[in-house]
């Protein structure tokens, strides 16, 4: 038995043709692409996944990466995975027309991701960093660079990393010891250590192009002084043909978790030749740029993990016979039934599938406004595309890389014994999930992101965008008698965000260790409402589709809808009594008491 | 009684003295050297009289004032001096100038004369000198400080001959008209103000050349340390003029004792005399350590480059730490990089420096500290400074520099200058060596001493209620910018009853810098942005019904505005039924500016106000225009005398010159009230309805199409108009005040949803400034 895993295309297109297209025409005017062609994209796309990628992900975690000679090598089948991918333009999806790609929405881009990392999350990695690195050059280099390195990432022939972490500088990159010296070409030679670098190292693209964090010489301190620099494995010529070697090597790479066929390398810089991107010293402006992006694809890596857990264990829990239903036995010609009759395993079963069905649709939403902020003419509208954006990135990334973590966990939990050893490719889930929650910025940093960042924003206007949609939408819809069994759970729901909003903006400027403290629980919330919000809008939808449901899809869609409202929802009631008892019980608790129970 | 005064030299500060006293309704006499190249002979006195309306910010409260300034020329109308009550001589700094002067007036002066000299260093002694007992008996020096009409502080010196009655006056007088905060100084150069002020400008000047740091990093730096708001050292020198510096200096320099520290650290930058050989002498010269450019439509900063000598794009200052300054000054002087060596080594300067020369020119430290607070805008003098600091810090930072301790710090107990003792504020007499009781003048209530030594009657984190006796309450506001949130209306709600039950009149005052920005747009907008619209009504609500509730209890309101009293606060003062306010007021009504309109109460009163104006034509419309001439052009008054030509203040409303008297004021006038007090009848109105609102949208109509005005203005303009003409009513019909209010209240909630008014309000909140789209 191996991981079980079909692209929800179903799904997919659901919401590309009945959920976002009140706006996605929007972006199709404005190029020359139609919905008919996003979806032949998705079904091409399913196959790579299902038929190239998912077959290698189980060995590849087992075989994982190897290190000789400062080259590393990836695990089979991957180099004929990766040739496949870059040869049919996967790599080059979403990039500017300009550096020979295509140009595809944003959205569409979300579903590729997910499906990949689905099938194979390690193998996501490489074209995934690659993509980062591509719209960190694009969005801050020179237009030398970017003709030189673009067209070379957009078709994969390249490939990309990020260095940002450092043995002493994590999540606090003012931390950062790299120096780049400057040198008389206009060049810099960069000098310096970098750990837990994804791909730094590999045999699949001819060069790979490091996007470093570091210092010059006499930078301000902290985070203000920090530049960001590309800088080549091989040091290309002018005509973007292959010249001299960097001096830069990996080190070593990182026995870990999960992951591992992808490599985590300790990368050195010996006086390595770099060029300057973006503006000297602004180099957290430039990753902030991409940080968006980077990040809520880390989130759809969260949604992929937990896809993939609910196929596997909905296989399982209609195979795996055991006990009976206590309602009277559903299969009497077995000696048992199938585990799925449990009131347990449908309950985590569709908490899954709910919160997955639920995110998808909310990343699909927010995909769009990214295309949308692209296009959009009117400057309030643009405004609030943005905004949106901005806002739901850290909820994505933090509440979907949760989601992926509890799904995988809940999936062994329906295998039983079977998903804790190996033979299943169970327990690697639940290994590969783990990472989401803390690259790209921890989980508990979105959470200050939202709180301390993005809620005193223009004084909320951040939060306009989404309190005011779902107002608008609250009005118009309820008295929608259809949503009887939905637009008041909505409410309360959406109020409690309201009131409790109000209570963290209010203590944060009292005591901004208060906001702090109510952060994560705070992001939850939010994203327990936004996607109730979802969920909302899928039941009008389908309600309106039930006279022509022939597979009772819409039917479904409605009955899920049911689960996360009364089920999932209602945690927004015990999140709001939490934060509003304030914070005090963990940040004015005694030090010493925290050893008390051991300390001699 | 002073009623008319002479100014002698009509140069900056003799011209701005005149200016000044015109506030008080003085009649001046402004007269400057013959011009005998001119035919008009006065040419000189009148050019400064004009300039006077040019000068920023404006040395008089209302532009006629300037009618009562009369030029003259010495050696035609020095006569004129007897026909004055005080003359004061504001010539050139030059002691034989000066003694020619007074020689010529002590031949024709009548014996009650009052003469006084605008000297800012030359003794007393040289200046008397030669003159007869007379002249002597009435001589004093009264030295102001630039500009006169905002700077509090005015030294006087007195001879051992000076009549003490005159002195008395002239103390009276400058305290209770022009609003002067006076200390007696010692005959030494420079006084207490410049001798300590000068020191300190070339202190920082120079340690900013020597600390290699930018213009811009040493006034954030320095404004921030010694809290002197708006500009640091070279912003203010701008100010001053930096060829007037040399002048002081070198009389100093000339007069101070041998051994004074200040000629031991005495430098004259070079930078100086490359600028003054430039003209960059500040703001009068268009350049100076800052440079505006016009450009684009828009005006861009320069600042000089202290080591290139070249003008190059200002950048906001970034220090690191930066709030440490505010938060823990003490550590943040212990840093080691050279923004914190620098504050160390200015503050440490200036401080040894007082330390030193204390009792040379001063006969109580109070002085010192009024003097550096009133006179160069310090909100803490050197020794409230080292009472922060503590003095073990001086102690210490001198010993490793291996100077000797200044004896006043062995004097002085638990290591401060200043305490609170068996309710009492004390401060420490180095003549008697103990602490004495700080005596505050006749007539002088300060909320700042009731709070050392006594509790609020309640209070909530922005705002509190007091009780200063004889049954008369403070409220006092003390939020950020002490805006009104929607708790601070709920704690006045309270309070409002809790003074009709147990007190018998509450006065609106507090002591912060200025009296209210008006509403908490940030909370509304906040509560606007995440849906809550109810919330954002309850404001709206609460707002009205309190400031009703304010008007019409049964005790009687007194509001004591100063400075800034916009929006919010502007409509506190409108339902107050009494006014004490300071001369310095700046009310208004900027809402429109927003994108808003008054929605508590202001539309409603200046609706009222200008109904019941005599000089304001009858008829429903005048009125009506008048109101809307007010609120839709955002006014905002630059003096409480401005501020009734809006008809923010009734004439019958009280303006107290001297900001230290304004809560006493407002207490008398509470006292005066509550003696069988009755609250005012509620007002009704006859309001034209669509007719009148036709009328100011042809108005609005004309401004737009001739560009003055943007669409969005248009569209808040008409929305005024509306609620001014009475919405649908008609003039037959008469309609109450709630009436009015539920107009405001839609009207603003309508504003408050438009993109535009958000994007306004935003910008206000972000930069402080107001954005037109
Ligand atoms: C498999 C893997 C791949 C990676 N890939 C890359 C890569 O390609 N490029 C790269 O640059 N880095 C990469 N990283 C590094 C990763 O981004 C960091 O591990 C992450 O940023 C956290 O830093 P840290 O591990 O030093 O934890 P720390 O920063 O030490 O944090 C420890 C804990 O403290 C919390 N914390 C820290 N600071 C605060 C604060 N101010 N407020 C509240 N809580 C705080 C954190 O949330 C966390 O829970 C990778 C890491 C792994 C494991």
């Amino acid at each position: 038995m191996v991981q079980i895993y079909k692209a929800p295309l179903k799904d997919m297109k659901f919401l590309i043709r009945d959920f976002i297209n009140s706006e996605s025409n929007k972006i199709y005017k404005n190029s020359n692409i139609e919905q008919n062609d996003l979806e032949m994209i998705l079904d091409e796309a399913a196959k790579l996944c299902e038929e190239i990628l998912l077959p290698i992900n189980q060995s590849g975690d087992i075989e994982g990466c190897k290190l000789e000679h400062g080259i590393v090598s990836t695990p089979k089948g991957f180099k004929e995975a990766y040739k496949n991918f870059t040869e049919n333009g996967w790599q080059g999806v979403s990039v500017n027309e300009k550096y020979g790609g295509q140009n595809l929405p944003y959205f569409l881009n979300m579903f590729l991701d997910e499906m990949i990392s689905s099938s194979n999350m390690s193998f996501g990695l490489y074209p995934g960093l690659t993509s980062n690195a591509i719209e960190a050059i694009e969005k801050n280099a020179s237009e030398d660079i970017k003709n030189l390195y673009l067209p070379k990432l957009a078709s994969g022939e390249w490939s990309g990393t990020m260095n940002l972490t450092e043995p002493q500088c994590g999540t606090d990159l003012g931390l950062t010891k790299t120096m780049a010296t400057p040198q008389k070409d206009g060049s810099y030679k960069l000098t310096g250590t970098k750990i837990f670098i994804t791909c730094g190292e590999h045999d699949l693209s001819k060069n790979i192009i490091h996007l470093v964090l570091a210092k010059t010489p006499n930078a301000p301190k902290g985070i203000k002084g920090i530049s960001l620099f590309i800088v080549p494995k091989i040091i290309p010529n002018s005509d973007g043909t292959l010249g001299e070697n960097n001096s830069l090597e990996c080190g070593s790479i990182e026995k870990k978790m999960g992951i591992n066929a992808s490599p985590t390398c300790v990368m050195h810089y010996n006086e390595a030749t770099g060029w300057l991107i973006g503006d000297l010293n602004k180099g957290m402006k430039a990753m902030f740029i991409m940080m968006n992006g980077a990040r809520l694809m880390v989130g759809v890596q969260g949604l992929g993990m937990a896809e993939i857990a609910y196929q596997s264990a909905l296989h399982y829990a209609k195979e795996r016979l055991q006990g009976r239903s206590l309602n009277g036995s559903k299969s009497l010609d077995k000696q048992a039934d199938p585990i799925l009759v449990h009131p347990e395993i449908r309950k985590n079963l569709l908490k899954i599938k709910t919160l997955t069905e639920g995110l998808r649709g909310l990343m699909a939403w927010t995909g769009l406004q990214v295309d949308i902020a692209k296009i959009e003419k009117d400057k309030f509208n643009k405004q609030n595309a943005d905004d949106w954006v901005s806002l739901m990135t850290p909820i994505i990334k933090s509440f979907a890389t949760d989601v992926g973590c509890e799904a995988t966990n809940l999936a062994v939990q329906i295998y039983g014994g079977h998903g804790y050893i190996k033979d299943h490719g169970i327990e690697q889930l639940v290994r590969d999930a783990r990472i989401a929650p803390i690259y790209e910025g921890t989980n508990g940093i979105q959470a200050l992101d939202l709180v301390g960042r993005k809620m005193p924003m223009h004084t909320g206007r951040l939060l306009k965008s989404f309190f005011h949609e779902v107002k608008e939408y609250i009005e118009k819809n309820s008295f929608n008698y259809n949503l009887k069994d939905f637009m008041p759970l909505l409410i309360k729901s959406y109020t409690r965000l309201q009131q409790v909003t109000a209570f963290i903006a209010a203590e944060g400027l009292k005591d901004p260790d208060e906001a702090a403290g109510a952060a994560v629980d705070y992001l939850k919330m939010f994203a327990l409402v936004s996607i109730g919000y979802v969920w909302t809008k899928y039941a009008e939808i389908s309600f309106n589709k039930l006279n022509n449901d022939p597979e009772g899809f819409y039917k479904a869609k409605i009955e899920s809808g049911k689960y996360y409202m009364t089920k999932l929802l209602p945690e927004t009631g015990s999140l709001m009594s939490s934060i509003l008892s304030g914070a005090k019980s963990y940040n004015k608790y005694n030090d010493e008491y925290f050893d008390l129970g051991f300390k001699i | 009684m002073i009623k008319t005064i002479t100014v002698i030299g009509s140069g900056l500060m003799g011209s701005a003295i005149a200016a000044h006293f015109t506030n008080c309704g003085c009649k001046v006499n402004l007269l400057d050297i013959l011009s005998k190249k001119n035919s008009n002979r006065n040419i000189l006195a009148e050019k400064s009289i004009k300039k006077l309306l040019k000068i920023k910010p404006s040395p008089i409260t209302l532009k006629s004032n300037i009618k009562n300034i009369i030029p003259g020329n010495i050696d035609d109308d020095l006569e004129i001096i007897n026909e004055s009550d005080w003359i004061i001589e504001a010539i050139v700094e030059n002691l034989e100038i000066k003694q020619k002067l007074y020689e010529k007036i002590e031949k024709i002066m009548k014996k009650d004369l009052i003469i006084s000299s605008n000297t800012s260093t030359i003794p007393i002694s040289k200046l008397t000198k030669g003159r007869n007992d007379i002249f002597k008996k009435n001589f004093l020096i009264t030295h102001f400080f630039n500009p006169p009409r905002y700077l509090k502080l005015l030294e006087i010196v007195c001879s051992e001959k000076t009549n003490q009655v005159i002195k008395e006056k002239i103390i009276n007088f400058s305290d209770f008209y022009l609003g002067k905060s006076i200390i007696e100084t010692k005959d030494t150069p420079g006084f207490i103000g410049n001798r300590i002020g000068i020191f300190w400008i070339e202190r920082a000047a120079i340690e900013a050349i020597n600390h290699n740091l930018s213009v811009e990093e040493a006034d954030i730096l320095i404004k921030n340390i010694f809290n002197v708001p708006k500009t640091g050292v070279f912003g203010l020198i701008d100010i001053v003029g930096l060829d007037l510096i040399p002048t002081v200096v070198k009389s100093l320099l000339e007069n101070i004792p041998k051994n004074d520290l200040y000629k031991k650290l005495h430098k004259k930058p070079e930078i100086f005399d490359f600028m003054i050989s430039n003209k960059f002498y500040g703001r009068k010269a268009e350049s100076g350590f800052y440079k505006l450019v016009n450009k684009d439509g828009g005006k861009i900063k320069y600042s000089l480059n202290l080591q290139t000598k070249k003008y190059e794009s200002s950048h906001k200052a970034l220090i690191p730490n930066f709030n440490l300054i505010k938060k823990n000054l003490k550590q943040f002087l212990e840093i080691e990089n050279k923004y914190s060596f620098y504050c160390r080594r200015v503050l440490l300067d200036i401080l040894y420096y007082v330390l030193l020369i204390y009792e040379e020119i001063s006969s109580d430290i109070i002085s010192i500290d009024t003097a550096m607070k009133d006179g160069f805008g310090w909100k803490l003098g050197p020794f409230e400074i080292i009472d922060i600091l503590g003095s073990d810090w001086i102690k210490n930072e001198l010993q490793k520099e291996g100077l000797a301790l200044p004896k006043l710090l062995n004097l002085i107990e638990n290591k401060i200058f200043y305490k609170v003792d068996n309710n009492e504020i004390k401060y420490f007499d180095f003549i008697q060596n103990k602490y004495k009781k700080i005596k505050r003048g006749n007539g002088i209530i300060l909320l700042s001493d009731i709070k050392k030594v006594k509790k609020p009657i309640k209070k909530i984190s922005t705002a509190s209620l007091w009780d200063i006796d004889d049954g008369i309450t403070v409220f006092e506001i003390h939020s950020k910018s002490n805006t009104l949130d929607i708790n601070t209306l709920e704690f006045l709600n309270q309070m409002i009853d809790l003074v009709s039950s147990s007190y018998k009149a509450m006065i609106i005052y507090n002591e912060g810098e200025f009296f209210s920005a008006g509403a908490n747009l940030g909370e509304a907008m906040f509560l606007g942005n995440i849906g809550l619209e109810s919330e954002l009504d309850k404001i709206l609500t609460r707002g009205q019904e309190v400031f009703t509730k304010l008007k019409y209890s049964n005790f009687p309101v007194v509001a004591a505005p100063f400075n800034l009293t916009l929006g919010g606060a502007c409509e506190i003062v409108l339902q107050s039924n009494y006014v004490q306010a300071h001369i310095e007021s700046y009310i208004g009504l900027p809402e429109a500016a927003l994108g808003i309109l008054p929605a508590w109460g202001g539309c409603k009163e200046m609706l009222s106000r200008f109904k019941n104006n005599k000089s304001i034509p009858k008829g429903p419309m005048p009125a009506i225009l008048k109101a809307f001439e007010v609120i839709g052009s955002a006014k905002v008054s630059s003096s409480a005398h401005e501020a009734i030509q809006f008809g923010f203040l009734k004439k019958t409303d009280g303006i107290t010159m001297n900001r230290n008297r304004l809560l006493y004021d407002a207490k008398v006038k509470a006292l005066e009230l509550i003696k069988d007090y009755k609250q005012p009848k509620k007002n009704n109105y006859n309001l034209p309805g669509i007719t009148g609102f036709s009328a100011m949208k042809l108005y609005i109509d004309n401004l737009r199409s001739s560009g003055q005005i943007s669409k969005h203005d248009q569209y808040v303009g008409e929305t005024i108009a509306h609620v001014l003409s009475g919405g649908t009513t008609d003039i037959n019909k008469q309609v109450d005040e709630e009436y009015i209010s539920k107009l405001e209240k839609n009207a603003i909630s309508k504003l408050f949803k438009k993109n535009l008014t958000i994007e306004r309000i935003e910008h206000i909140l972000e930069t402080g400034k107001y954005l037109r789209n």
